[in-house]
């Protein structure tokens, strides 16, 4: 996996590339759980470039939305392709996350 | 440069339409990449879903057979047919709790979701012990 992160007024954008699965997620966490302790809690997580989900990876982007959550902030995610989509579904997650088409899109819904 | 610790324990091809792959793979996530092109390389139909069947199947024994013991060795065993695919993975953990592993976990909880996603994708999912290990077998038909 591999994540770049971009600062849209106010919003945290994460662009993932690639796989967030049980390899992966003690990076992801390593990048985000920092930038919420500095005081980021709006994020956007940009999964238009990303082709694989685990459930480890799943289990990895509801511990920063609970972590955001309680300092009153969200995590948006967009760009699911049909596979992690379906993904989302089984698993329920999209009742958890609002999904959006894409990253511009969701940084707006913070507005 | 990573090294793949593999041992070959069998496999052939035949006509292209049936196959089986048998091998032993360390208990470690770096091999994760490994097992996620397996079913793509051979341009098998639901490929996907069987890739995420194999994943989750390979991650419950990493995590609750070896409890993340990098030494220990797990078995795949692939099978595949016309129509259906079955997938073994064998460790020597005790196998799955006999209630509760199919059900969704509550909805805020990081773990548990694993066996729920190999259940939703699944024909038939099967765990068993045999001389002393654990069998996670699963089902999955394929057109």
């Amino acid at each position: 996996m591999q994540m770049k992160t971009e600062e849209k007024n106010g919003v945290t954008v994460l662009h993932i590339t690639g796989s967030l699965d049980a390899e992966s997620v003690a990076g992801f966490k390593k990048t985000v759980y920092p930038l919420v302790e500095e005081g980021h809690h709006s994020f956007v997580m940009d999964c238009s470039r990303l082709d694989f989900v685990d459930s480890m990876g799943l289990g990895a982007m509801i511990s920063l939305l609970r972590r955001v959550r309680t300092k009153k902030g969200d995590v948006k995610v967009s760009g699911l392709n049909r596979d992690v989509r379906s993904i989302f579904e089984i698993t329920r997650l999209h009742h958890l996350f609002e999904i959006c088409p894409d990253w511009e899109m969701a940084c707006q819904q913070f507005i | 440069m990573s090294t793949i610790h593999l041992k070959m324990l069998g496999g052939h091809l035949e006509k292209s339409v049936r196959g089986r792959l048998c091998f032993e793979i360390l208990s470690d996530f770096s091999y994760l990449v490994f097992l996620k092109r397996i079913f793509k390389g051979y341009h098998m139909p639901e490929s996907s879903i069987l890739n995420q069947i194999l994943v989750e199947a390979f991650n419950n024994a990493v995590v609750h057979a070896h409890h993340h013991q990098k030494k220990q060795w797990i078995a795949i065993d692939l099978k595949w047919g016309k129509k259906k695919v079955c997938i073994r993975v064998i460790d020597k953990g005790p196998g799955l709790p006999r209630k509760g592993s199919s059900h969704q976990p509550q909805k805020w909880k990081t773990h548990g979701r694993g066996f729920a996603l190999m259940n939703a994708l699944a024909d038939k999912v099967l765990s068993y012990r045999r001389q002393g290990k654990h069998i996670l077998e699963v089902w999955k038909s394929c057109a």
